[in-house]
């Protein structure tokens, strides 16, 4: 590995710890660093260590994971279908969930859901798996019967489609009360996952990325095109296969659980390729674990407004701070590539 | 010629697709350290059948043996030690280097990380080097001519270090000198390695000079051979034969139908430079006859008309055809 990029992989790895530590330390409550030591390496028990282990660090820890899963699976997709606009959502993932969420919020009014299901998280996050496992099953279906993926990658819009104007009615149709709550869950929030679902998401997202890190190899194949990947030996329809499952777990299980969270996916494979210079899945792919995970660890302390008693939506604000990012990097280079 | 020689074979081999059956019939075969060039017409198959060949597209049937073993049995891992490729599809790796491409080529051999070890980086700038992009060695790709790319993708096919090699026209986007060189290469890389090559060709002329043997491919069947026996039994002319275009056999090339000669003159001096001269004037329908009323006598740098004893002298050929233009009906309807 040349020393440039062992230097950044050092600098990502040293930002990673500090902007995990000020997520931790910021928020509407400043907590003193030597504070999260002693919370974290003894047994000490106050008002901050409460914070600290119910709130801040379950948050931290979401954010990383969650960044890093949305960021590998964006570039995942962008690799499969050789389209720098690709993200994880371009499956229909998001819609999916989100049709699920939509369906579980409206239908409350009915008297067979018990009300619990609804109010709870749980209930949320299981309409959100099952939505996107519908629509991933519908994908795959596909995929085995499709053999180009320009093809598969209009369905998957198709699909997005469909599910986002099925919400659209049911949000058009439903009391102002349960369109409320589902609006809130589209937002976004990294601070629903407690400790409770960190022990069903954290095993989920991490196999997903520690599966994606098998594929370094055969991603790069894939970027001669499909004929060429054959041709030097890999198993293209095998490896679409598994990239989209991949996708799916990462996508879907990161948005049952937080919502929907935009821009993420689409914007750190671009930065990461800019930063290293390279669109070697060995370095890239790696890269973006690490950056998915800072600029969700980065838009959380913005979204916390340090200081204040606010709180904005990780949706919007992963927007509004990673856009200017993608602009710089093109702006800087002249285009995405060189 | 003993059987082990033959590397690839296909046996009554049908390609093409569901809808549209291309080729029936087929029975070819490949042999070592040969360079076979396959030439047609647009559109009857070439790529169809490279692409068939080397297991990228299903057959409708019949049978392809590489040393002896079906295609059909071999996994992709395993064909990809035995078949490389240069295809016609167009290449989106902007992002990569010349040398992170090329290295691909290595892939059936590398680890699952892909790691390069110092044989495969050798061989991968041996492969560069034969292609002479050693400059470019670290230059993205999208910064390449077409040519250059196109060379990328031969260096790809060399370090994957098959025994056969096939080629979708490779000499597409060259201009002469590579195209030359390109051929070369492979002719050396066919004896010395005893590599089996087979490459489609739009180009007639270079296929007849460097293929060792010839598959001319037409609707009904591929005729197999070496380029003088398919010239000489008339076989390349009746497929390529066409109102604008005639083969001359003498010199194995194509040369353009000229409008029917209306106006004739006698030209005399130095073999090569009445060549020469001729052929800018069959351009403009002026054809050699002899004791025709308009005499030209050609010397270095100096072209005579003579016509009834009156003479014109010209400092070049540009001004010699000028001249005959403009004076057409003067010079050549006056019996």
């Amino acid at each position: 590995m040349p020393l440039r990029t062992t230097i950044i992989f050092l600098l990502l790895l040293m930002i990673l710890v500090f902007v995990f530590l000020m997520d931790i330390l910021l928020g509407s409550i400043q907590i003193p660093i030597q504070k999260i030591f002693s919370v974290i390496l003894t047994n000490h028990h106050d008002g901050y260590s409460e914070i600290i282990w119910q709130f801040r660090l379950p948050k931290a820890l979401t954010a990383t994971l969650v960044g890093s899963s949305l960021a590998v699976s964006g570039l995942l997709m962008q690799t499969l279908f050789k389209n720098p606009l690709a993200g994880p959502y371009v499956l229909g993932i998001s819609s999916g969930a989100s049709l699920g969420v939509a369906l579980l919020i409206m239908a409350s009014g009915a008297s067979w859901i018990p009300i619990f299901m609804v109010t709870s998280g749980w209930g949320q996050i299981f309409a959100a798996i099952i939505g996107a496992l519908l629509i991933l099953m519908l994908v795959l279906l596909f995929s085995t019967r499709i053999n180009d993926t320009v093809s598969l990658l209009i369905v998957g819009m198709m699909f997005g489609s469909i599910t986002g104007a099925l919400v659209n009615v049911l949000q058009s149709i439903t009391n102002p009360d349960a369109l409320k709550i589902f609006v809130i869950w589209t937002m976004g929030s990294l601070s629903a996952v407690s400790w409770e679902y960190m022990y069903i998401m954290f095993p989920m997202l991490f196999a997903g990325l520690l599966i994606s890190l098998l594929l370094p190899k055969q991603l790069n194949a894939l970027l001669l095109g499909e004929n060429y990947a054959k041709s030097i030996g890999v198993t293209v329809f095998r490896l679409r296969f598994i990239i989209i499952l991949v996708t799916c777990l990462l996508a879907g299980a990161a948005t049952a659980f937080t919502g929907p969270i935009a821009f993420i996916g689409v914007a750190v494979p671009h930065i990461i390729r800019g930063i290293f210079r390279s669109s070697d899945h060995r370095i890239i792919l790696p890269g973006s674990i690490l950056g998915g995970a800072i600029l969700l660890l980065m838009c959380d302390i913005v979204s916390q407004l340090p200081g204040s008693e606010y709180t904005l939506p990780i949706n919007s604000v992963s927007a509004i701070i990673g856009a200017p990012i993608i602009i710089w990097i093109i702006f800087k280079n002249k285009n995405l590539y060189s | 010629m003993g059987n082990q020689q033959i590397v690839l074979s296909a046996n009554q081999l049908c390609i093409g697709y569901k809808q549209r059956k291309l080729l029936d019939n087929i029975h070819i075969e490949l042999q070592k350290g040969e360079v076979v060039c396959l030439i047609g017409k647009n559109g009857c198959g070439k790529s169809t059948l490279i692409r068939t060949l080397c297991g990228l597209q299903p057959s409708l049937s019949g049978s392809i043996c590489i040393n002896n073993q079906s295609i059909y049995q071999l996994n992709h891992h395993q064909k990809a030690q035995l078949i490389s490729v240069v295809l016609t599809d167009k290449v989106q790796a902007d992002s990569l280097t010349v040398f992170e491409i090329v290295s691909l080529g290595r892939y059936p051999y590398t680890n699952w990380m892909g790691s390069i070890t110092d044989e495969d980086k050798n061989s991968i700038s041996d492969a560069i080097a034969l292609v002479h992009l050693e400059h470019k060695t670290h230059e993205l790709y999208a910064k390449l001519s077409d040519g250059e790319k196109q060379r990328v993708m031969i260096a790809k096919a060399l370090t994957q270090d098959t025994p056969v090699i096939f080629l979708d026209e490779p000499t597409a986007h060259l201009d002469l000198p590579n195209r030359m060189e390109i051929m070369a290469l492979l002719q050396k890389l066919a004896k010395n390695t005893e590599k089996a090559i087979l490459l489609s060709t739009h180009e007639l002329d270079l296929a007849l000079q460097t293929a060792d043997r010839l598959w001319l491919m037409d609707e009904q069947r591929i005729f197999v051979g070496t380029p003088e026996d398919l010239v000489l039994n008339g076989i390349v002319e009746q497929n390529f034969q066409s109102n604008l275009f005639q083969f001359n056999r003498k010199h194995g090339n194509f040369c353009m139908k000229h409008q029917s000669m209306t106006h004739f003159v006698e030209v005399h001096g130095d073999t090569y430079l009445v060549y020469w001269t001729m052929r800018a004037l069959n351009r403009h329908g002026i054809g050699q006859q002899k004791n025709a009323p308009i005499q030209v006598y050609v010397e270095k740098d100096k072209w005579i008309i003579s016509k009834e004893n009156v003479k014109n002298e010209f400092s070049s050929i540009e001004n010699l055809v000028n001249h005959l233009k403009l004076k057409n009906n003067l010079y050549f309807c006056v019996k």
